[in-house]
């Protein structure tokens, strides 16, 4: 195997997964500051939307299996939540790629958002 | 902290956690106790039973949407995994896609034939399952297309049919006739047929253009000078006008007006030959139709219609369903009333229309299906075997897959995946094939009859996809099934890459299955093969190279009744004068189309039984007939020029003749027969000969008449010259033309290029016969030549240790030819009463040979032993190489 290919297997370019799905980034957002299991990252989601965005369990079990894939996020060992009860859960983090990914888009938001500015569409920042 | 959960709630888990059955087993194992717990969280976090509602819609909702998108991936993910293995082996991958290819595209290829001959309903007709034709039950085996009705029986068929049963009529031939339009100076052929007014209503068709035949009076007359033309022909001829109707179309030289034009798609009954023309059946004197009929004491020159003796339409019957018998035993009884002994009607289905090809082709074909689902079946064997081969080899992956937890159930379905992608690359090389080899076979098999064409329409397709999937099942699954049954533990004590004596024999046993159908169809080959010789050779009864047969229509010559015998001998002069021509004669049918049989006849001395019909060929020839053709003259004197219409009635018979009545056709010369009286003396006895349409059948008894004492329009030239026929006949058409001009030549071609083309069927079977055995042959080879080579990389060591402790390198390399010998013995064993069965099918397809025959199964034997030991040679050569030492460190 060449060095090269084998380089490129093992840290894909974080830009190359932009732009995220809507309901990716969120997920990425929410596991940024702490490890969250899958119902607590639906909670935090619907909390920072103002009851915006409610992720559905199925596309959002749906869109971890994906992420787990692509290696942007980990599982950890099942343990308990201790502010539900008792029940083990199994709880998700994100990797050195995944962070990487949620930076680029978050970046790649800022630049958006940075030209609509520019461009009048929102009000210059004071 | 637990607590016990309500029971409303606990009710809502358990079928929130059936629900997750609708995901693939992989995810449900990952995901789904996550999925059900938050499931569970957000129900006890709901406050209303509102909220739970909507809840649980959203659960299912999304359940249903996203369950069916994880199977797809999944699938998707199996696909790609499947097509990386399946690159990892190419070459294997590759061999199996051809094999297999072959296979299902021979199968879809003949399948398309016998769909396009057999099977099809090419009839564009509403309803056309409920169309019979009346048949009595002594032409009944021979299916409808041999059905024959006289006009008065259709009247009488009428007047019986019960309410809401509807009959028409339409002439068992189709007539090649003559038209002009009034601005025409030259006739242009076409092809007519007459029918019923009824004819266009029972079928259910309505017209294109303009009206149908208008019925007069209702029954079977009509306006005997109103014509239908077909929607091709209107096309064809006058450009698709709507002026073609009402206008004026001379049709053998009677007046008639296009009434209207027939649907589109319409062409007839008849699939071979599309009507150009529709007549009515009261304008068959009109237009002088006299073709495919037969006939008993009735006067051909007067109308055919009122004459209960001419036998010349065939009657089609629309029967509501459920009536077919009644109506059956109706129609019965109303004949048997007339003919005075049982009729014995069968309605018999028109649905599929009139076909000669179907007729001559159907049980060939069925042949020929089930020798090429022999050679798929053989294929299918290979394929297995070598993917037997390649789950021994990849016991090592499944045990690790199956340590790591993978589910055998997901490892059968990855293995049927692989399969299944497998046979979608074959049966896309199979359709391929088959588009090609389906139209190539029917060209060959039907002589480019135009109308017929082998389209690969969704049946064909459908039927493709259903013996591939069949052959995953034959193949896929027990490798599949085998490759998954294994212990972890077991295989990786490290032996399990190698083929273990006990898995070698299922590779063994499809071997030897593979040896019995390769012998099945060798032997079938060899069949047919040594049938196309016996016809190649056969003796016709005349000689046909250095023959012209050229067909002429006297009738539309125009030429006056008395005129015609000086017109005759001036064609026959006119030709004899040509340098290069030995001999001309004409004759009313004969060697281009079967004479007609004509009943009713006494013969001197011949007491037939009561139930007997004294029937025979009649035909009408001029004296060089028999010199021209080459027929040997057995006894007696043949026909001369001094036999004319004032002196004694006399007869040439053929051997079938003679031999029939006489017992010994020495007895015959001097014998007399006639109609009313013994009038006819027979002088002569010649050799019997084969008709050039049926090459296969026996001669028919026959007699030759001077055509100086029968007026009869003769329809057949034929011309010997010394030379290479084709050519002469250009001078031939010149000399035709000086002598009679306006006298229609038909068709002009070599005897030999005649007999040739009747001889397509049989080279069909030979051809694709001898394909099939080589396919089958090469496949059961490459199997005997793998499992051997596998046998002897794992006898490796063994072989060494024998050859340490002296063995000859000869005795090492018998045993390995014998253990192939003895294959090669078990599938003739199973073969042997697989031929037997296959031979009834196959016997009336052969000429001139047994079809258990010994000698062609012997041969057939012979050639699988030697293909047995040059399959076995080369590993068998191999083995005796193996040097001991490193053989034996190997161990």
């Amino acid at each position: 195997m060449t060095p090269a290919r084998s380089s490129r297997v093992d840290t894909p370019d974080p830009e190359s997964f932009l732009p995220l799905h809507r309901d990716t980034f969120h997920i990425l957002v929410s596991l940024a500051d702490r490890d969250r299991h899958g119902y607590a990252v639906m909670q935090d989601v619907l909390e920072r939307t103002d009851n915006q965005l409610r992720l559905s369990p199925s596309s959002l079990y749906a869109s971890i299996r994906r992420l787990l894939e692509q290696g942007l996020i980990e599982e950890l060992a099942e343990r308990p939540d201790p502010s539900n009860d008792d029940e083990r859960r199994r709880y998700y983090r994100l990797t050195v790629l995944g962070r990487a990914v949620a930076k680029a888009e978050a970046r790649r938001l800022e630049r958006l958002l940075g030209d609509a500015r520019a461009t009048g569409l929102l009000p210059r920042r004071t | 902290m637990s607590r016990a959960a309500p029971p409303l709630e606990r009710l809502s888990t358990r079928a929130f956690r059936a629900l997750l059955a609708l995901y693939p087993a992989a995810f449900r194992d990952e995901h789904g106790r996550e999925l059900a717990l938050v499931f569970v969280d957000r129900y006890r976090d709901a406050t209303s039973t509102w909220e739970r509602i909507l809840l649980w819609f959203e659960a299912v909702s999304g359940i249903l949407t996203e369950a069916p998108k994880e199977h797809a991936r999944m699938i998707l993910h199996d696909i790609g995994d499947a097509w990386r293995v399946l690159r990892q082996h190419a070459l294997v991958t590759a061999t199996i896609v051809v094999m297999l290819g072959l296979g299902i595209g021979a199968n879809t290829a003949v399948f398309s034939l016998l769909n396009a001959i057999a099977l099809r309903s090419p009839l564009p007709i509403q309803q056309a399952g409920q169309l019979y034709v009346v048949n009595r039950g002594r032409y009944a085996a021979s299916g409808p297309e041999a059905a024959r009705l006289s006009g008065p029986n259709f009247d009488l068929l009428r007047q019986t049919a019960p309410e809401g049963v509807e009959l028409a009529a339409v002439s068992r031939g189709i007539a090649r006739v003559y038209t002009r339009m009034p601005s025409e100076q030259e006739t242009v052929p076409a092809s007519l047929q007459l029918v019923s007014p009824s004819f266009f209503p029972v079928l259910g068709l309505s017209p294109a253009l303009g009206r149908l035949l208008p019925e007069a009076g209702g029954g079977r007359d009509s306006d005997e000078t109103v014509v239908v033309l077909s929607y091709a022909y209107w096309q064809r001829r006058f450009g698709g006008s709507a002026d073609a109707v009402g206008s004026q179309l001379t049709i053998n030289g009677a007046s008639f007006t296009i009434g209207g034009v027939g649907p589109r798609d319409f062409a007839g009954v008849w699939l071979e030959t599309p009507v150009d023309i529709w007549a009515p059946l009261t304008a068959q004197p009109i237009v002088r139709y006299s073709q495919s009929f037969s006939a008993d004491s009735a006067n051909l020159n007067q109308p055919w219609l009122p004459q209960p003796n001419i036998w010349w339409l065939h009657v089609v019957a629309r029967v509501p369903p459920g009536q077919v018998s009644t109506v059956t035993s109706l129609f019965n009884a109303s004949l048997t009333r007339l003919i005075g002994t049982d009729a014995g009607v069968a309605l018999q289905p028109l649905a599929r229309g009139f076909s000669k090809v179907r007729q001559q082709f159907s049980t060939p074909l069925t042949v020929l299906m089930v020798m090429a689902a022999l050679v798929l079946l053989t294929a299918c064997a290979n394929v297995a075997n070598l993917l037997l081969a390649r789950a021994v080899s990849r016991q090592h992956e499944m045990a690790v897959r199956r340590a790591l937890g993978a589910g055998r159930a997901r490892l059968f379905h990855q293995l049927l995946i692989e399969s299944a992608l497998i046979v979608v690359m074959a049966g896309a090389a199979a359709v391929v094939f088959a588009r090609w080899a389906g139209d190539a076979l029917l060209r060959v098999a039907t002589d480019g009859a135009p109308s017929l064409a082998a389209p690969l329409d969704l049946r064909v397709l459908a039927f493709a996809a259903s013996v591939a999937l069949l052959s995953v099942v034959v193949f896929g699954v027990w490798p599949a099934w085998r490759a998954t049954r294994v212990d972890p533990v077991h295989a990786f004590k490290g032996n399990a890459r190698t083929m273990s004596g006990h898995s070698a024999r299922p590779a063994r046993a499809l071997v030897v299955l593979q040896i019995a159908l390769s012998l099945m169809l060798v032997t079938g080959t060899g069949l047919f093969a040594r049938s196309f010789q016996q016809l190649l050779n056969v003796d016709f009864g005349f000689e046909p190279r250095h023959v012209l047969l050229v067909g002429i229509e006297p009738k539309l010559a125009g030429v006056p009744a008395p005129d015609l015998p000086e017109t005759y001998r001036r064609v026959l002069d006119e030709v004899g004068r040509i340098p290069g021509v030995e001999s001309a004669a004409l004759s009313m049918c004969g060697l281009q189309g079967s004479c007609a049989i004509e009943d009713g006849y006494r013969v001197e001395g011949f007491q037939p039984r009561t139930d007997e019909v004294v029937a025979f060929s009649v035909n009408a020839v001029t004296p060089a007939y028999f010199a021209t053709l080459g027929t040997p003259l057995l006894a007696g004197r043949g026909l001369s020029e001094a036999d004319r219409a004032q002196t004694l009635s006399i007869a040439v018979v053929n051997r079938a003749f003679a031999t029939r009545y006489f017992g010994d056709w020495r007895q015959a010369i001097g014998r007399r027969f006639g109609l009313t009286s013994l009038n006819i003396e027979i002088i002569g006895v010649v050799e019997d000969t084969r008709a050039l349409g049926n090459l296969k059948s026996v001669a028919m008894p026959s007699v030759f008449v001077p055509l100086a004492q029968r007026p009869v329009f003769p329809r057949e030239l034929d011309v010997r010259t010394s030379g290479e026929p084709t050519l002469t006949m250009a001078a031939v058409r010149r000399a035709i033309t000086t002598a009679a001009p306006g006298l229609p030549i038909e068709s002009m071609e070599p005897a030999a290029v005649r007999v040739q083309r009747n001889l397509g069927q049989d080279r069909l079977m030979v051809l694709l016969t001898s394909g099939f055995s080589a396919l089958a042959l090469g496949l059961a080879a490459f199997g005997l030549f793998g499992i051997q080579s596998y046998a002897i990389a794992r006898r490796t060591p063994e072989i060494g240790l024998r050859i340490a402790l002296g063995a000859s390198q000869s005795g090492v390399l018998s045993s390995i030819v014998q253990d192939s010998l003895r294959l090669v013995v078990y599938g003739t064993l199973i073969g042997l009463p697989l031929i037997a069965i296959g031979g009834t099918l196959a016997s009336g397809l052969v000429f001139g040979v047994s079809p258990y025959d010994p000698l062609t199964l012997l041969a057939a034997v012979l050639v699988l032993v030697v293909v047995g030991v040059m399959a076995s040679a080369g590993p068998a050569r191999r083995a005796s190489r193996v040097d001991p030492m490193v053989a034996l460190r190997q161990e």
